[in-house]
């Protein structure tokens, strides 16, 4: 026999006790699982959310207000491009992607239209090559238009998850990765209404363009606008290097807090808006509700703690006769401890694992059910559960360990 | 072999100083049967638990087997107390949720001996004891005789040449009592020491020396060293 089969032994057979202790450092690190994994998912589904509406930052012509460009961006004022050069330059953290518009109205099939100017990123090269700038086309590769911001909740710049070759994902990231100057994107609206299809060649401007492809419906202006390079809208409506708008990517974060305030000072004749009240109350129900799985688990910590203390010092209590005993057969007292301990800790652990299953059982079924997203296991919550729960099993019942340590070995001879 | 010198144990309760135990010694050889008699409270178990290690007297020494008990520190007292000395209890003190063989194999797995060792050695005890086939059964499903004879076998798992016994007999019926003092007296005839605390004149009858203790002072009964001697 050795010491845990005996510890194993000695837990089964008083279960009430163990389980009373076991149930609640379930609860504590089955609510921060859950919670946690909730909030992972809250936090892709925000990531998306933030991804479908595009840019989170609009830096703006002085004077042009948040409806005008909701108004297809139909304001008549402009910015110089070199903003753009300017912005990029600066390598501000959280800066994900630019994306530079000029819009001006032009006919298709009789219609009336929007042609919308873009810059493909492959262009962002081009500008760092011409600048010199060779820190920035490494940055461009890896991790957006700006330095990496850790604090983005892991979230993945948008350039790293995007297929390069897909022309339709401006839809939704805003972002092309090539686009020939003689090339269009054309709305789903649009190309429904004009029968346009893929391959296609349009005439807009006075000049010859070929359907590189149809965007998905947005729901939003998008959908009745033609897309094109932005230099080749620039010379075909002969506005110089203007644009009416750069939609800019701040991971979420950021765009909240400092991002405007540097960007507002980076450009000063020019207006910066954010969607703040979007970013800020998805940011601060993630936040409270990160918060708030951590003090609920702190809290189920604490009384699982003291419960372990309890239900240990009663153990003890109960066993003086059987530990003077085992003192008497020539158990050290550190052995002694390491009983006491080893029970806890075994606690703990089934503790932790069975929360870790009823956690992970309540993510599954409330993340689906409330948030309408698959559950994302947060693997950090998972950790920091079982950690805890083992540590606090093991901080709870020291006391109790080393009552027992120190208990009078002569105990065997009374009581009797 | 057990050299008991001047030990006595004070406990002071406020600013009363209670005498357990007034300067003793004693010395037992190898091969003797010592019986311990007196009253209740006047003292046998804490004579009984400093000579077993287990209680550090207030002043003098007690030494085993030529190591002085409280000269050596926890750990090494008790290693000496696993592999030396053997106790045995008026209530058995076997462990309830250990099964027969289980109670005996744990002097064995204290002092760390592999599984199949300590199943080979329990099982040969619980069998010389009349146990074999009581080997699975927990005390709650043993006699007071039964239980007796676990928790002799488990004095016996580490070959201990001195047994510290305290009112062995006490909760036993006749015919259990007997074979406990016989066997007691086959352990002492291989050259171990025994020395039982009783109240039981029968018992302490059969000893080699009986010892006296009456509020704390021990005295040896010489009247049964003589008898012995004729």
């Amino acid at each position: 026999m050795k010491l845990h089969s005996m510890v194993w032994k000695e837990i089964l057979r008083r279960p009430g006790q163990s389980l009373t202790a076991l149930l609640i450092v379930a609860l504590g690190v089955s609510a921060l699982v859950a919670v946690e994994s909730v909030v992972a998912s809250s936090e892709q589904r925000v990531a998306s959310q933030m991804q479908q509406l595009g840019a989170n930052i609009l830096i703006l012509p002085e004077g042009v207000t948040l409806q005008d460009y909701h108004a297809a961006d139909a304001h008549g004022r402009s910015l110089p491009e070199e903003y753009v050069t300017r912005i990029t330059l600066a390598q501000k953290v959280g800066v994900e992607e630019l994306a530079p518009k000029l819009s001006v109205p032009a006919e298709l099939g009789g219609d009336s239209i929007v042609v919308t100017g873009i810059l493909p990123r492959s262009e962002f090269y081009k500008k760092s090559a011409w600048q010199s700038v060779d820190l920035l086309t490494a940055g461009l590769s890896e991790n957006g238009v700006g330095k990496k911001h850790e604090g983005c909740g892991g979230r993945s710049c948008q350039i790293a998850t995007t297929d390069k070759t897909d022309l339709s994902s401006y839809a939704t990231t805003r972002i092309v990765h090539e686009l020939d100057m003689n090339s269009a994107l054309v709305g789903a609206d649009l190309a429904k209404s004009q029968g346009i299809k893929k391959g296609q060649g349009i005439r807009i401007l006075g000049a010859s363009f070929r359907v590189e492809g149809i965007l998905p419906a947005t729901g939003t202006s998008d959908d009745g606008r033609v897309l094109a390079h932005l230099h080749r809208v620039q010379e075909l409506a002969d506005t110089g290097p203007i644009v009416n708008v750069i939609e800019v990517m701040g991971c979420c974060e950021e765009a909240a807090t400092d991002l405007v305030g540097e960007l507002d000072a980076l450009l000063p004749d020019a207006r910066v808006v954010t969607i703040s009240q979007i970013v800020q109350t998805q940011v601060t129900v993630n936040r409270l509700m990160n918060r708030l799985s951590y003090v609920i688990f702190g809290i189920l910590m604490l009384i699982g703690g003291a419960s372990i203390a309890s239900v240990m010092f009663a153990n003890v209590t109960e066993r003086r006769r059987e530990l003077g005993t085992l003192m008497a057969l020539g158990a050290t007292p550190g052995m002694i401890s390491r009983m006491i301990l080893l029970k806890a800790s075994t606690v703990g652990v089934c503790g932790g694992v069975c929360g870790l299953g009823l956690g992970l059982m309540a993510a599954y079924v409330a993340g689906p059910q409330f948030l309408g997203v698959s559950t994302n296991v947060s693997m950090q919550a998972v950790m920091i559960g079982l950690v805890v729960a083992v540590i606090v099993s093991l901080v709870a019942s020291y006391p109790p360990a080393r009552k027992a340590a120190h208990l009078d070995p002569c105990l065997c001879f009374q009581d009797s | 072999m057990i050299q008991i010198e001047s030990i006595c144990k004070d406990y002071t309760r406020g600013r009363n100083v209670v005498h357990a135990l007034h300067p003793t010694s004693m010395n037992f050889n190898g091969g003797e049967f010592i019986a311990i008699v007196g009253p209740s409270g006047s003292g046998k178990s804490t004579l009984l638990s400093m000579i077993g290690g287990m209680l550090s007297p207030t002043s003098g020494r007690v030494v085993v087997n030529g190591q002085s008990l409280y000269e050596i520190n926890v750990k090494q007292r008790s290693r000496l107390r696993n592999e030396q000395i053997g106790f045995l209890f008026q209530s058995f003190n076997l462990i309830s949720y250990l099964n027969a063989i289980e109670n005996v194999q744990l002097p064995m797995t204290v002092y760390g001996t592999d599984r199949a060792n300590q199943q080979n050695q329990a099982k040969h005890l619980l069998e010389r004891f009349g146990l074999g086939e009581r080997l699975d059964h927990k005390p709650s499903e043993l006699s007071a005789g039964q239980q007796q004879r676990v928790a002799m076998a488990r004095t016996l798992a580490m070959g201990p040449n001195l047994i510290l016994a305290d009112e062995p007999t006490g909760n036993l019926d006749p015919e259990s009592r007997d074979l406990i003092l016989r066997t007691l007296h086959e352990l002492c005839e291989e050259g171990r020491t025994i020395i039982l605390v009783t109240h039981d004149m029968t018992v302490s009858a059969s000893a080699h020396r009986v010892f006296h203790i009456d509020d704390g002072y021990a005295s040896e009964d010489t009247q049964n060293k003589s008898r012995d001697a004729a």
